[in-house]
């Protein structure tokens, strides 16, 4: 798994085609050729002296500490050789470069996406915004004059049904006062019923009586058709000063014609 | 093709890590055993404890409070907190904080004001994980702001702006994505990252009409329509409007951010290096678009 991590990574580096792989190691590289260099011109004080200062400074740090621990103190790069699986990942390379600078060997050509990933970046841009602001201003907009206008369409006819309102409010008030003096009037022809039959009789009957029943019944029967003997006249009237009416209107008609 | 394979196989061994101790394999007959040993092989309690559900590990469901009416039951449905979790929240920085900080040399007013200089104080905190987009400027201290300052927050109100315009400041509110307030809030952190400023990306839709709209300051409004706000909020609030173009800092007053920027004089695609004190700035033309765009 390690292994093809690494690979893995080595691969997309090289994709970057970035020579910093290189440069990682480059110390020993250049540390040869400079030897090379050395031993064709052979500076001996200065080797000496550089030697001699170089063991000075190792005699001198007692302090203990691991190399990383030291270097990092020291705000320097604490692994210069790669140690672990991760020194050779992208972000690891990125943030030795932030960290770093120059110093660290990386080439900052990393901290830039390659094309493959900028056009992924790209493709994932268009997914997640896919209007233009101008167009989302227009839409937002838009979607606040038709809320606006349903409100107002709502408010409007609310209005128009509160104009009805005194009427209804009124058809309701007759309407109960109607069945209230039906339901008198019904109650009042019982009572005279009643009376009635106390009358016929002449003296006070129990109304549990079945004399008195029967009798009730028969006045009841009586009234009834007294009713509805009413009720057939005055549709008949009522018909006949109709007829009478449209016969005239007719005539009325007729005489304009002439 | 066969030397470049043996490059590349040598390259690769270069990279490859050093031999340590965090890389080898484990010593042989050092496997961690997978069975639960019985009685006399390794039997006890393995870790389970003495007793109860932990032992048993018959764990109750999870809200059941043994019998007792649970907690996430006892209250009736809440419609009014419907989707109150996805809301975007603007922790607030009152006038009052903000005068303070400026006079106690925590922001430099000579300079334009952002989030940046505001969480660079140390006093304000901002968790751009938990939906805060930003800086809310309320309007304690309204009354006694006085100083001109060029700033910019993610939301204000009419007061705020009436106080700051009267002043003879400048005020813009400006909408930043979460990854562009994640660069925000530490900047050294991610400068020492080692990659390029992210652009900042635009509103989402439920916020794009309070940031083009000249009567808000947003930055996605028309200028001539700011300014033509700025006078109708001096009449109505009853001010007369100082006049910015006459003013000796000018300069600062009238700078603003590009709706893609992140830091002032900073543009997206660019590298910041603390350690060399350079800039580094793309060269290629797609990363040049992109980054533009």
């Amino acid at each position: 798994m390690l292994r093809f991590n690494l690979f893995r990574k080595f691969v997309s580096f090289h994709s970057r085609n970035v020579a910093f792989a290189n440069s990682r190691n480059k110390s020993t590289a250049v540390d040869i050729e400079k030897l090379d260099q050395d031993t064709t011109s052979i500076d001996v004080v200065d080797d000496e002296l550089k030697s001699r200062e170089e063991e000075i400074q190792r005699k001198r740090n007692k302090s203990r500490l691991k190399e990383p621990d030291r270097n990092f103190l020291f705000e320097k790069d604490p692994y210069p050789e790669p140690t672990r699986w991760h020194h050779g990942t992208l972000k690891y390379m990125r943030r030795l470069y932030g960290r770093y600078g120059e110093a660290s060997g990386v080439d900052p050509a990393i901290c830039w996406p390659v094309k493959e990933e900028l056009e992924e970046a790209i493709e994932y841009e268009q997914v997640a915004y896919p209007f233009t602001i101008p167009h989302m201003i227009a839409e937002a907009k838009r979607k606040r004059h038709e809320t606006e206008e349903s409100v107002k369409l709502r408010q409007e006819e609310i209005v128009k049904k509160m104009e009805k309102i005194e009427q209804m409010k009124q058809d309701v008030y007759n309407r109960i006062k109607n069945k209230e003096t039906e339901a008198k009037a019904a109650k009042e022809r019982k009572e005279r019923l009643i009376e009635e039959v106390r009358m016929h009789f002449g003296y006070t009957v129990d109304p549990r009586d079945e004399k008195f029943k029967e009798m009730l019944e028969k006045k009841e029967k009586e009234q009834k058709k007294a009713m509805k003997e009413a009720k057939k006249k005055a549709r008949e009237e009522n018909i006949m000063t109709k007829l009478l009416s449209k016969k005239a209107d007719t005539v009325k008609k007729d005489v304009n014609k002439q | 093709m066969g030397s470049n394979t043996t490059e590349k196989a040598l390259s690769m061994l270069r990279f490859l890590p050093r031999v340590c101790l965090s890389n080898i394999r484990p010593h042989p007959n050092s496997r961690i055993r997978d069975k639960r040993g019985r009685g006399q092989h390794g039997g006890d309690k393995h870790g389970c404890g003495n007793k109860g559900s932990g032992q048993r590990q018959n764990y109750m469901r999870l809200g059941y409070e043994t019998g007792n009416n649970p907690f996430y039951l006892r209250f009736p449905h809440e419609p009014y907190y419907q989707r109150h979790h996805l809301r975007r929240e603007y922790p607030p920085v009152s006038l009052l904080q903000l005068l303070k900080f400026i006079e106690l040399n925590r922001i430099d007013h000579t300079k334009p004001i952002d989030l940046v200089s505001v969480v660079n104080t140390g006093l304000y905190k901002l968790l751009p994980d938990q939906r805060q987009y930003g800086i809310q400027l309320t309007d304690e201290g309204a009354d006694v702001f006085n100083l001109k300052i060029n700033i910019e927050v993610q939301y204000a109100t009419e007061v705020v702006i009436a106080a700051i315009e009267k002043a003879g400041g400048v005020i813009t509110t400006a909408y930043y994505d979460q990854h562009s307030l994640q660069c925000m809030l530490n900047t050294k952190k991610f400068f020492e990252r080692g990659v390029p400023i992210p652009k900042r990306m635009m509103p989402p839709p439920d916020a794009i009409e309070y940031y083009s709209d000249p009567a808000k300051r947003g930055y996605l409004a028309d200028p001539d329509k700011i300014s033509e706000e700025r006078l109708v909020l001096a009449q109505k609030y009853g001010y007369s409007l100082p006049e910015i173009e006459k003013d000796p800092s000018y300069d600062m007053l009238t700078e603003r951010k590009d709706p893609r920027q992140i830091f002032y004089g900073l543009h997206p695609g660019w590298v910041v290096n603390l350690r060399d004190k350079a800039i580094l700035k793309p060269q290629d033309e797609e990363l040049l678009k992109y980054y533009a765009n």
